[in-house]
């Protein structure tokens, strides 16, 4: 027995060894940095690229060989956010800025991007205070995106209607969606085509529909949630008439009782490609899954309807640099590979979202209309350009710390969808009541961010004052980058102080 | 004498063996458990105190044991983790059933048990086609399952027991996950065939119910709230007796009442009737007001304080949620012309989508679970330790079934009975996180499925929390810690009374 025992451990010892060795980073000639990202197989192709790219600026060994290894480390955010506070996460991470960089896990990366050309003028504006903390730059975009609603022309003709128009207010959408739900339906025992999916689980909706009668769920300076008012209220009400009443959108039951569950894009992607749903809220990047379909979809895109100040949610995969990296010299090359070119293209072709260096998008007719695919119309130009003029990142405060920056937005929305456990200004009250309850416990739990706090608090008392006084507020002062963008936009901005 | 040199080496190369073991039990339970126990009394914070943050840890002994006790969520969320435990009494009943069942010898019977099984399937066969016929089995999931039922009568009736055994551990070998998916497919509202199952049912009802006047209604709801009366009382009556006669203890009495007195508490936030909170109010004080007489007055004969302690804990407990299923009827029973008036009429529930169904959906599911489970097994194991003698007396005294298991069965099973139960609530307390993630979208609808372990993975690694954390986790260590003392301090000593 005490052979056999021996045996297992000399076999374990070996095969401990062996694992070690063939790890890449032992294997390799050259450094191996890692990068850790979703498991999407587009990235290895961009990991192969980069390589070729590495080769091509010259960026090689003597012997001629890309200078580093990137390898692929696949993992989920919460994996890569306890590793990189434990001192092993990849050297660069695709993470939000807004939760990695109050760890103090980030490198500064300001000087390198103005230096490498991955910096401010090196993507969009609107995504910008979402890679930035303090006037500081953490971050690059991997790809970025816009929801908007996207439709099949072919399910609108079948019904005899055609493309709804680009840009619509709430009260054209219900119409369309009531007229398209009736001929969809007519002589049906029940109703089994909607004209969007489920927006129960969807806030940034009536977010958006709040941001275009001009108001955030955050105040001018981040410091307090704002949600339980007459805005947002009317947009729950009007999502919820949009289940209940019109039946535009089915219900969380009547979603639980679709036959396709699982899968790359889930209940939606499935029944919109059986034609069950009129628009489906997605961007771009829905067609890496759309173009492996043998059925072609002739697509067009329109914004979402709200009211008088157009706007949409932009959203980055924006990669940061690990502070615990052994090569920061490295992987700097990456993010500057991430703005280049080949890079750009690839995303453009692949369909991979938007590309992170507008430069390269703008007026590119590989975007605006890929030769391939003529069936997609103008997606593309549509998103480039709602993303450039309309875009606003979702609202995230540096002072809340949450699963998820909509959490609580979700709750309020879930409660008030759920046989009205609540009315909408009791779920936005509660939801308000947990958003501010987080960041009094944030700011009394971390020394660091009580004197940003305590001064943005006062910022917000005057620039109160102020739009009391009917003044222009300095735009130095306010850090809601929705804020800023419409102030500016309606004029009541005073650009420098 | 001391250790010859055989001996040490001896020692030495059995130390060797265990040596993996140990190291892997102090690095990844004991050292943890000590670091975790450390970080409760401290103000931890992931944004403060990790491999590049080394801000001053700050000892803060008992507040985040306080804070606790003040936070929304953590009531909340233990509330919920309590209320799925409201399943375990029935959990409990129905795996010492199973275990009854399955230690029936099948073949013992003959051909005349055999034939007697396939007549019930054959009924079953007829009775399925019958509601075929008349639309109930829409989905041939109903008839699936109806089929497969049929097929384990048969099964049984041929393979005995061993059959019966194997399918009814099924629940406790098949993957959480897989169960857990499955369970959300049975439970679609629309397409589900529970669903199917109950909405015929409830059109039948329909008509019936809205037929019925508001006042009646409450009337027919009042009685049943009323039968909790009855049941309360019944379960006083019955404690007083056993104290007296020196059946139980001053302390289990105790208890006992406590659990009975809880319904009649309750009635103040469940029952809409204000009578009913005045009257169950005064009917508890007298409770405790004549139990307090005949403490005074004493009794006949003497009893340890703690004896027949799993007697409150199983059967008062028992009476304690009838009560609450009476409550929670009545209030059905008063809503039910209003539901059956609407247009829909009666519906089936939604299940895991309805903020109010979700909760008792999973409890459903976690019955079935523990009537499979280990606990069947271990009650199997319990019958087969039970002297035949005892039976053999009763069967000479003209025992009828009912007497022999009251009398024989029940007691002599007290000891597993205990044990399973204090398991089970041990597992209650620490359950509900894969369910969460798997079933209800992350503990929702709005929360109503988060219990306490998926709260401490959201507050150690979502806010970062990790003192708070680690408070939340000793807390519930510390319920834990209470029902395995009581376990180990009652569990024995119930086995001999």
């Amino acid at each position: 027995m005490k052979k056999l025992f021996i045996g297992i451990l000399v076999v374990l010892v070996a095969a401990a060894f062996y694992t070690y060795w063939t790890e890449p980073s032992n294997e390799s000639r050259v450094p191996v940095v890692y990068w850790k990202s979703d498991s999407n197989p587009q990235r290895y192709e961009q990991i192969e690229m980069f390589h070729r790219w590495l080769v091509r600026k010259g960026y090689v060994t003597p012997d001629g060989e890309p200078m580093m290894k990137l390898e692929l480390d696949a993992g989920g955010n919460q994996s890569s956010l306890i590793q990189a506070v434990s001192g092993v996460g990849g050297d660069a991470i695709d993470a939000y800025v807004s939760s990695f960089q109050p760890l103090g896990v980030c490198l500064d990366i300001t000087d390198m991007g103005k230096e490498l050309n991955f910096g401010e003028k090196d993507t969009y504006r609107a995504i910008w205070p979402m890679l930035t903390s303090e006037g500081r730059q953490y971050a690059y975009p991997c790809n970025l995106g816009v929801n908007t609603w996207w439709g099949n022309l072919d399910t609108f003709r079948k019904y005899g209607m055609e493309a709804p128009p680009k840009d619509w207010n709430i009260e054209e959408f219900e119409k369309y969606g009531v007229e398209f739900v009736r001929r969809a339906n007519e002589g049906k025992e029940r109703q089994d085509v909607y004209f969007i999916p489920s927006i129960a689980t969807t806030p940034s909706i009536p977010q958006m529909m709040a941001r275009g009668e001009g108001v955030d769920m955050y105040n001018e300076t981040l410091t307090r949630a704002t949600i339980n008012n007459p805005a947002y209220i009317r947009a729950f009400e009007t999502v919820l008439r949009w289940t209940n009443d019109l039946h535009l959108a089915p219900s969380a039951a009547e979603v639980a009782s679709m036959s396709s569950e699982g899968g790359y894009g889930g209940v939606n992607m499935s029944q919109f490609i059986a034609g069950k749903f009129g628009l489906v809220f997605y961007g771009r990047y829905c067609l890496i899954r759309f173009r492996e379909s043998t059925t072609k979809i002739n697509f067009f895109s329109t914004l979402p309807a709200m009211g008088d100040y157009k706007n949409v949610m932009v959203i980055a995969r924006a990669a940061i640099m690990y502070r615990g990296s052994k090569h920061p010299e490295l992987i700097k090359h990456f993010f500057e590979f991430l703005a280049d070119k080949e890079y750009n293209d690839s995303i453009i072709e692949g369909a991979d979202g938007l590309p992170p260096n507008p430069k390269f998008a703008e007026n590119n007719p590989a975007l605006y209309r890929p030769a391939a695919y003529p069936n997609e119309g103008d997606v593309h130009q549509n998103e480039f350009e709602w993303a450039r003029d309309y875009g606003v990142i979702p609202p995230i405060s540096p002072y809340f710390r949450g699963s998820s920056f909509d959490t609580w937005i979700k709750y309020a929305l879930d409660k008030y969808f759920n046989n009205r456990v609540a009315n909408a200004a009791e779920a936005l009250q509660e939801a308000e009541d947990r958003y501010n309850e987080s960041i009094d416990t944030t700011v009394a739990a971390n020394p660091l961010l009580q004197e940003a706090y305590q001064r943005d608090v006062e910022l917000q008392r005057r620039i109160d004052e102020y739009k009391a006084a009917g003044k222009k507020i300095p735009a130095s002062w306010i850090k809601n980058p929705f804020y800023l963008k419409y102030y500016h936009d309606k004029g009541m901005l005073e650009e420098t102080e | 004498m001391g250790m010859k040199g055989k001996d040490w080496r001896n020692l030495c190369i059995g130390v060797a063996f265990i040596t993996p073991n140990i190291l892997g039990f102090l690095a990844f339970s004991a050292i943890p458990l000590v670091i975790s126990f450390f970080m409760a009394f401290t103000d931890w914070n992931l944004a403060l105190h990790n491999i590049f943050r080394n801000e001053p840890l700050k000892f803060v002994g008992f507040d985040n044991f306080v804070r606790l006790f003040g936070e929304r969520d953590f009531l909340q969320y233990l509330g919920n983790t309590l209320f799925l435990m409201i399943g375990i009494p029935f959990g409990v009943a129905g795996s010492l059933g199973a275990a009854l069942l399955l230690n029936c010898d099948f073949k013992a019977g003959g051909s005349r048990r055999v034939w007697l099984i396939v007549l019930l399937t054959v009924i079953m066969v007829v009775a399925v086609s019958i509601l075929t016929l008349f639309g109930m089995g829409a989905s041939a999931m109903s008839i699936l399952i109806a089929s497969v039922f049929g097929l384990v009568l048969v099964a049984g009736g041929i393979g005995g027991q061993s059959v019966y055994r194997t399918l009814f551990y099924f629940p406790c070998f098949t993957a959480g996950v897989a169960t857990f998916i499955l369970w959300k497919k049975l439970y679609s509202p629309e397409n589900g065939p529970i669903n199917h199952a109950i909405q015929p049912v409830l059109d039948v009802i329909t008509p019936w119910a809205s037929s019925l006047t508001p006042g009646h209604a409450a009337l027919a709801a009042q009685v049943v709230l009323a039968l909790t009366l009855v049941v309360t009382l019944w379960g006083f009556y019955r404690k007083l007796r056993d104290w007296r006669d020196g059946e139980v203890g001053t302390l289990s009495l105790f208890i006992g009442l406590v659990l009975l007195t809880l319904p009649l508490l309750l009635v103040w936030s469940w029952s809409p009737w204000r009578w009913s909170h005045w009257v169950f109010t005064a009917v508890a004080v007298l409770g405790w007001l004549t139990t307090f007489g005949v403490l005074i007055k004493g009794r006949s004969y003497e009893a340890v304080l703690d004896r027949g302690m799993a007697d409150a804990v199983i059967l008062d407990g028992l009476l304690m949620v009838i009560g609450f299923a009476f409550i929670g009827g009545a209030n059905v029973l008063a809503d039910l012309p209003a539901m059956a008036g609407t247009e829909t009429g009666l519906m089936a529930p939604k299940w895991l989508a309805d903020y109010y169904w979700a909760k008792p959906a999973l409890l459903i599911m976690g019955f079935w679970a523990a009537i499979g489970s280990n606990n069947m097994l271990l009650y199997l194991a319990g019958l087969s330790g039970i002297p035949q003698e005892l039976y053999e007396a009763a069967d000479i005294d003209g025992a009828t079934p009912f007497q022999r298991f009251w009398n024989i069965t029940w007691p002599q099973l007290a000891n597993v009975t205990f044990f399973i139960l204090v398991m089970s609530i041990i597992g209650g307390l620490q359950g509900g996180f894969e369910m969460a993630r798997t079933m209800t979208d992350n503990g929702g609808p709005a929360g109503a499925t988060t219990t306490l372990s998926y709260y401490i993975y959201s507050e150690g690694f979502d806010t970062g929390r990790l003192g708070y954390a680690s408070a939340v986790s000793w807390t519930l260590f510390a319920m834990v810690f209470v029902v395995t003392m009581f376990n180990w301090k009652f569990g024995n000593r119930y086995t001999q009374e």
